[in-house]
């Protein structure tokens, strides 16, 4: 079979196709028997009218592009995001100008690098000629052995092929002050991974999750609970979904929707009862001042911590969910305690099968919010600068940076910045709070 | 005859369109691009001078190496960096290596397939590919890759260049000799089409094409009646940019006029003042007519070049075999502004960065080639369609025509439309 290739440039340098045009690219077509039959930098510039693969280079800044990806994306049967720009929206994203390829069509298959390096736009090519499976993201490094480098522990897994050494998870892991992962050989074999690769519950893990949420590979993961949870609704046997606010205001703002559109998102899913929940609402709030713990991740790092925490009146929330209930949340470190704990970000592929158009919204069938306003602390070095850890008034210490609005199971926002999507989150948070205290 | 008439064009580095309005006898052709502004201009400001040739290189991939030099001289002169001979002389090679090897892809995929019957394409771009390959091992040793090189920092490159590096180089160039001469050779039996420049006014960096990349400025520019310098402070009134409506990138005029940049204003401005050695210069004497007089014999100007870029990098490789110094030398005084001028591809390419205290950039400005370019692209183009229009051509043939002759100038669109969107 004559493979057909085309060739797409959308707001880019061209510096990817420009690599490709050399001997070792065109003999391997020839030798595969590929054919162009579209690509206007080497004059094959007739209307492009259906190819096997499209090789999309550079992002998408204005409606020309739209445009030209979306006429890609129809006539085409593999779409490749090739190069930085398509795959992250680039140089020129640094400016907000720009957005990845992804944020318009589905991709199946990507090539990294600015430019990109002929052999893994070969490897590629070759494996779809042959007929041969490509996993989306697969290994960096052609000549490094594959299949060794997995970390998985039942709950956190670290697929060490798949990761790029960006040191994202690195950075955030230390800024919460758990410093499990850290860069491990040298050279071409610097891998990431935990001491000694040891499971991560045996490193110290405190399961914040925020490792998952900031791999921009998806090279740490963590396995989802959500099939397993629709199967139990269809069936009957759940009920009941117990909602965080800080949830419910992140899923509403990565969805440009209300958070009573989310209510009733969650109702068309099939959870008869929709209850808006805060974990703080549960807690017995001491006579004097302590400091409350929002969730299992900060209990673990606290007690790491040596913050002279006896001291300390630290008060633990010990939830306990009735059967036929699923908790809704956006800490990942719950799933740690509790039998049926389902994150924010895992419900949001769910409530995007769902024509939002068609939400008008829907009130929760009951709410329970934290009894009385208390500060959020949102590091240990906060903790730590308390003089001899004598609180004089009751916190609530949450580990995220940006507090529980930007937890280890946050859903995906395209295209903004970190801080506006806090800022948008917070204000979702306090609509909903001041419509319901 | 009235009407207007467009179409977008292949076989160039990015996308662009010409359109052509007939009115009664008066012919207007417009040459604008269509890919999106990208800000590079901007997206620099505040960073450390330091990344911005990493940056910058970005700004093309098809003529990368430029863009790459020119943001390091101006960084470098603003971190009061001064580098050592050798590295001059390295950086030099490298973008003629870049220059060469632009070259060769132009002449024998985008350019020859406008004059070549189908099959002698076929067989001239297999030639072509085999010596790209060559050209860009050779790029490689010394300048990490082909696209946004990476082997050097300011002042200094990181990685190991000697003797060997230089000789692995150098045989991989030798490698593509014979070939280099069987397609130049092709090249100069094209008979191009006819075509009085409207204004032959050819700009290009004094000493070029034998030097590309200064050691530091002051740069002196020429043409083939003036020499004008040109630093931080005067660049602007000497390359005056506007904006149009109908294209997202600038054009550019020189003395209120459009002139040309590229291997036709290199070579001409050489040869009248005395920079090609006897032998190419007899050769070049023999074209002078056609490459004074005609934008299409920009073609035979690629081809010289080739062959003296080729040569000179040859004899330069040569030289290198010796031990290098490549250490740089610090100033204690830094400057608020550095000015870059190189020799791309395409032609005269600017970079300008003004820094504050910390080294962070305050103010980043660039023109490039294809912008310098573009008026005169549009100039030679309407007078192209006149000619046609008068002896009845079909559009089909106008199409054709005007297409060889953009190609001709082999303008690049990514490095055009670098810029914020001024209105």
């Amino acid at each position: 079979m004559v493979l057909k290739l085309a060739v797409v440039a959308l707001s880019g340098c061209d510096g990817c196709q420009y690599n490709l045009v050399t001997d070792e690219f065109f003999s391997f077509l020839k030798r595969r028997g590929i054919e162009i039959s579209y690509w206007p930098l080497v004059g094959a510039s007739k209307e492009f009218e259906a190819s096997d693969v499209t090789l999309v280079e550079g992002s998408v800044i204005s409606e020309r592009d739209v445009e030209v990806l979306k006429k890609a994306r129809e006539r085409s049967k593999y779409l490749v995001a090739m190069g930085t720009c398509a795959l992250l929206g680039g140089v020129q994203g640094g400016l907000g100008l720009s957005k990845p390829v992804g944020s318009y069509v589905s991709v199946d298959h990507y090539v990294r690098g600015c430019p990109v390096t002929i052999s893994e736009v070969v490897d590629l090519l070759d494996k779809i000629a042959l007929g041969r499976r490509w996993r989306l993201g697969e290994s960096r490094f052609e000549y490094v052995e594959r299949g060794a480098g997995v970390i998985n522990d039942g709950l956190l897994l670290l697929d060490q092929d798949k990761c790029i050494v960006c040191g994202r998870c690195i950075d955030v892991c230390a800024r919460v002050g758990a410093k499990v992962l850290n860069y491990t050989y040298r050279g071409i074999n610097t891998l990431i991974s935990t001491p000694y690769g040891e499971p991560f519950g045996k490193s110290g893990c405190v399961y914040c999750g925020l490792c998952a949420a900031y791999c921009p590979v998806g090279a740490i993961s963590y396995k989802s609970n959500m099939e397993k949870v629709i199967s139990e609704v269809s069936k009957g046997s759940i009920s009941e979904i117990l909602v965080e606010p800080e949830a419910l205001a992140a899923l509403a703002e990565s969805e440009n929707i209300t958070p009573l559109q989310v209510v009733e998102g969650l109702k068309i899913l099939g959870f008869r009862r929709v209850v808006v929940f805060d974990p703080l609402s549960q807690v017995e709030l001491p006579r004097g001042n302590a400091i409350l713990l929002r969730s299992p991740a900060e209990r673990e790092l606290l007690q790491r911590a040596s913050l002279g925490s006896e001291k300390m009146n630290i008060v633990d929330i010990d939830l306990k969910i009735p059967p036929g209930t699923v908790y809704l949340t956006q800490c990942f470190s719950w799933r740690f305690k509790l039998p049926r704990v389902i994150t924010s970000r895992e419900i949001q592929l769910a409530l995007r099968r769902l024509n939002y158009a068609t939400l008008r919204g829907d009130r929760p069938d009951e709410v329970f919010l934290s009894k009385r306003g208390v500060r959020r602390v949102s590091s240990l070095e906060e903790l730590r600068a308390i003089p001899g850890g004598r609180v004089s008034e009751t916190l609530v210490f949450e580990l995220c940076p940006g507090g529980c609005l930007l937890g280890g199971g946050q859903p995906v926002s395209d295209g903004k910045k970190l801080s506006k999507i806090l800022e948008d989150r917070k204000n979702k948070l306090q609509e909903l709070l001041t419509a319901w205290t | 005859m009235s009407g207007r008439f467009s179409w977008e064009i292949d076989r160039v580095a990015g996308e662009s369109k010409v359109e052509v309005f007939l009115d009664n006898g008066m012919v207007r052709v417009t040459y604008g691009s269509l890919l999106s502004v990208r800000g590079f201009e901007r997206l620099v400001v505040g960073r450390y001078v330091g990344d911005v040739p990493m940056i910058a290189a970005r700004i093309c991939g098809v003529c990368s190496h430029p863009h790459f030099w020119a943001a390091a001289i101006a960084a470098e002169q603003a971190a009061g960096i001064e580098v050592s001979d050798d590295v001059a002389k390295i950086r030099d090679i490298c973008n003629k290596l870049g220059l060469l090897q632009n070259h060769v892809v132009h002449l024998g995929l985008l350019a020859l397939p406008d004059y070549l019957s189908k099959e002698e394409v076929e067989r001239v771009s297999r030639a072509v590919l085999a010596v790209n390959t060559d050209i860009v091992s050779a790029m490689k040793l010394l300048c990490g890759r082909l696209t946004s090189p990476n082997s050097y920092r300011l002042g200094r490159f990181f990685t190991r260049i000697d003797r060997r590096t230089i000789a692995t180089a150098l045989k991989h160039l030798k490698e593509v000799g014979k070939a280099l001469e069987e397609l130049i050779e092709r090249v100069l039996k094209i008979d191009i089409p006819s075509l009085r420049d409207p204004s032959p006014v050819g700009l290009s960096l004094s000493g070029s094409p034998a030097i590309t990349v200064p050691k530091m400025g002051p740069y002196l520019l020429e043409t083939p009646s003036e020499r004008t310098e040109i630093h931080s402070k005067n660049y602007k009134n000497v390359l005056v940019e506007a904006s149009t409506d109908y294209s997202t990138s600038k054009k550019c005029v020189y003395n209120g006029k459009p002139f040309h940049v590229g291997a036709r204003a290199r070579l001409l401005n050489a040869l009248k003042s005395g920079g090609l050695d006897s032998e190419l210069k007899d050769v070049v004497s023999g074209y002078e007519n056609l490459l004074e007089g005609n934008p299409f014999s920009n073609i035979y100007a690629k081809a010289f070049e080739t062959k003296m870029v080729f040569d000179l990098l040859i004899r330069e490789l040569d030289e290198l075999d010796r031990e290098l110094k490549l250490e740089p030398t610090y100033a204690s005084r830094i400057s608020s502004s550095g000015i870059g001028v190189v020799e791309a591809p395409r032609g005269l390419l600017v970079h300008y960065y003004e820094v504050d205290e910390e080294l962070r950039v305050t103010r980043a400005d660039i023109v490039t080639p294809t912008v310098m370019n573009t008026q005169h692209i549009e100039a030679s183009a309407t007078a192209l369609v006149g000619d046609l229009m008068a002896s009845k051509a079909s559009e089909s043939s106008v199409k054709k025509l005007v297409e060889a002759l953009v190609r001709a100038y082999d303008p690049c669109i990514p490095c055009a439309v670098h810029v914020i969107k001024t209105r």
